[in-house]
């Protein structure tokens, strides 16, 4: 055993227990029921409930919700007031992962986004196509519950959700009127539409992030449940390196919280952590070979708000205010045809319910006061306000990110946990001027009579893609189609740090489509 | 708005007329969002009922 408090051997060995590493283990014990899956998490087994109760999302881990300072060059003067100077890197080291905290939006990549049509082309092109994805992502949608519009999809495409649609909030109808019943449809999520598998209905309002019902699906209480009898879990171990020799990972250490270290064995190692820590514990990794691309093209859709005043719509709170019912599709495949970016809009009026001291949510309710005062008629400010209140609607746009070589992850130190601490280095886009100018004016030509205002920007969509890149050969990517780490035999990364291009939908549907794909390709004998 | 004082009352009611000049209206508008800032204020103000601070509950903006 050597230096070792321990050995654990298994056939298959996963780092990472959110929704790729649950889903993947699930697909391996299916198709070979008698493969050890050894399933690593670097966090704790809290349940929901004792998440709750603690009334947070942080576990004893003091690296957790890290706020990171970005080495970026300031944005144009115009935009610096709004753009974050600091990086959220607020990831949740628990069994579960990111799932324990996201808000359950699940949109697929629009088939366009595998192509090379934006930035130049060949830069963002996936070495996999959509029609071989949608199989999956229609299996991956049957097996977490996905609430959706199966007869008004974001696209054109085979779609059949397995549970209804939310209906639509006041603020979604709100946004048919004013740019057309093309425009919105319900958003893909993860939060149930109707009970489901034991979990209650989703009431939709702003607490999807630790849901306090447990209506939204996670890895935790939607995949665990089906292969915990089945897999060796591993809890509170940090993978701290892996061992390569001669084409293959021999082994991987790993750290426990009294900082014992443990060696992990198997014949194959699949990588499913985070879109950051994957591309980390590569880069720790002293043997391993370090491709070119490791660390770059790092991305993460940039954001920004617009805030609409529209005296003609009633878009006040109601069901769905909070959770994001709707969503705007106009620039979903493109912001238009000279700019070939795709933009996803999130009708999001439910900011004004968040409570007091968010920045981004107190620049909104400041901006409706100040439309109130600046654009309403007579002395009565209550009346004022009612009215401005009743006709705003709030609007998030993620925009798709450029891979660009020297947007980089890195590791910044090594903290007392064992825990690397990422540094990033990101650029202000600059064609996000002009997406902001060209969607402004794409929807007050559709509403001439609105007052729309950019309110907010925001570097993060906490979306962590692009560092170790999917790409046919190794002088492009660090891993091929199949998600095998170029030049390595018996390693796959299976995170959305594979993604070529990272669209502007959120990512982890694809990242569930890709896991029960990469379940096939490991299992070639039973895959059907 | 009762929070207010009378002068502030009247700092914002200057600002509610026309050709107010920006810098009254960008002290109404510090004034107002100290008021009605917070959710609890907020809702109270344009008619919601009083809605829980904590993250356990489902607070629901059920209104429709």
């Amino acid at each position: 055993m050597g230096s070792f408090t321990s050995e654990i051997s298994a056939d298959i060995c996963v780092l990472g227990s959110g929704i790729a590493g649950m889903l993947l283990a699930e697909r391996l014990l299916q198709r070979s029921p008698d493969r050890r899956i050894l399933l690593v998490e670097r966090g704790t087994t809290l349940t929901h409930r004792e998440r709750l109760a603690q009334r947070s999302h942080n576990d004893p881990l003091p690296f957790n919700r890290a706020s990171l300072e970005v080495r970026h060059p300031p944005p144009p003067e115009e935009f610096r007031s709004r753009w974050d100077q600091r990086y959220p890197f607020w990831t949740v080291y628990n069994l579960g992962g990111c799932t324990n905290h996201f808000f359950g939006n699940m949109p697929r990549f629009h088939p366009s986004h595998f192509d090379g049509g934006a930035f130049g082309g060949a830069s963002r092109r996936w070495p996999i196509r959509y029609a071989e994805l949608e199989p999956y992502y229609l299996e991956a949608e049957r097996r977490l519950n996905i609430s959706g519009n199966s007869r008004r999809p974001p696209f054109r495409g085979t779609f059949d959700y397995p549970l209804p649609p939310h209906r639509l909030s006041p603020s979604d109808r709100a946004c048919q009127a004013l740019f057309g019943e093309e425009a919105v449809t319900q958003v893909p999520t993860a939060r149930a539409s109707r009970p489901v598998d034991g979990r209650p209905q989703c009431c939709a309002t702003d607490r999807c992030d630790l849901c306090p019902v447990d209506a939204k699906g996670t890895a935790l209480n939607t995949v665990y449940p089906a292969i915990k009898e089945r897999i060796d879990l591993r809890a509170g171990l940090l993978a701290t390196e892996l061992h390569y020799r001669r084409g293959r990972i021999d082994a991987v250490t790993a750290l426990d919280a009294k900082g014992q270290t443990h060696r992990l064995e198997a014949r194959e190692f699949i990588v499913a952590c985070n879109g950051v820590d994957s591309c980390l514990l590569l880069q720790r990794s002293p043997a391993m070979p370090q491709l070119p691309s490791l660390g770059r093209y790092y991305m993460d859709q940039t954001s920004f708000e617009l805030a609409i005043y529209d005296s003609g719509v009633d878009a006040r709170p109601g069901y769905g205010d909070s959770a994001e019912t709707g969503m705007l599709v106009t620039f979903f495949e493109r912001v238009d045809e000279t700019l070939p970016v795709s933009a996803l809009g999130e009708i999001r009026p439910g900011s004004f319910a968040v409570p007091a001291g968010s920045p981004s949510r107190d620049r909104l309710v400041r901006d409706l006061i100040q439309h109130a005062l600046e654009s309403g008629e007579g002395a009565d400010f209550h009346a004022r306000f009612n009215k401005a209140w009743s006709g705003s609607i709030d609007l998030l746009f993620m925009i798709e990110s450029q891979p660009l070589a020297d947007h980089t992850v890195g590791i910044d130190r090594i903290d007392p946990s064992g825990q690397a601490v990422p540094k990033f280095q990101l650029q202000y886009p600059m064609y996000f001027r002009d997406c902001v100018t060209r969607i402004k004016s794409h929807l007050q030509s559709r509403a001439p009579r609105a007052v729309i205002k950019h309110v907010n920007t925001f570097p993060s969509s906490f979306h962590w893609l692009g560092a170790t890149r999917m790409a046919t050969n190794d002088a492009e990517g660090c891993v091929d189609a199949n998600l095998r780490y170029h030049s390595v035999e018996n390693l796959h990364i299976l995170s959305t740090s594979v993604y070529p291009s990272s669209s502007s939908a959120n990512p982890t549907l694809t990242l569930a489509a890709l896991a029960l794909r990469l379940g096939d390709h490991l299992s070639p004998t039973r895959a059907t | 708005l009762n929070d207010l004082t009378a002068e502030q009352q009247r700092d914002v009611l200057s600002a509610l007329s026309p050709g107010a000049s920006r810098k009254v209206q960008a002290r109404a508008e510090r004034l107002l969002m100290k008021v009605i800032g917070p959710r609890d204020r907020l809702f109270s103000f344009v008619g919601y009922p009083p809605t829980a601070r904590q993250r356990t509950v489902c607070d629901g903006l059920l209104h429709e």
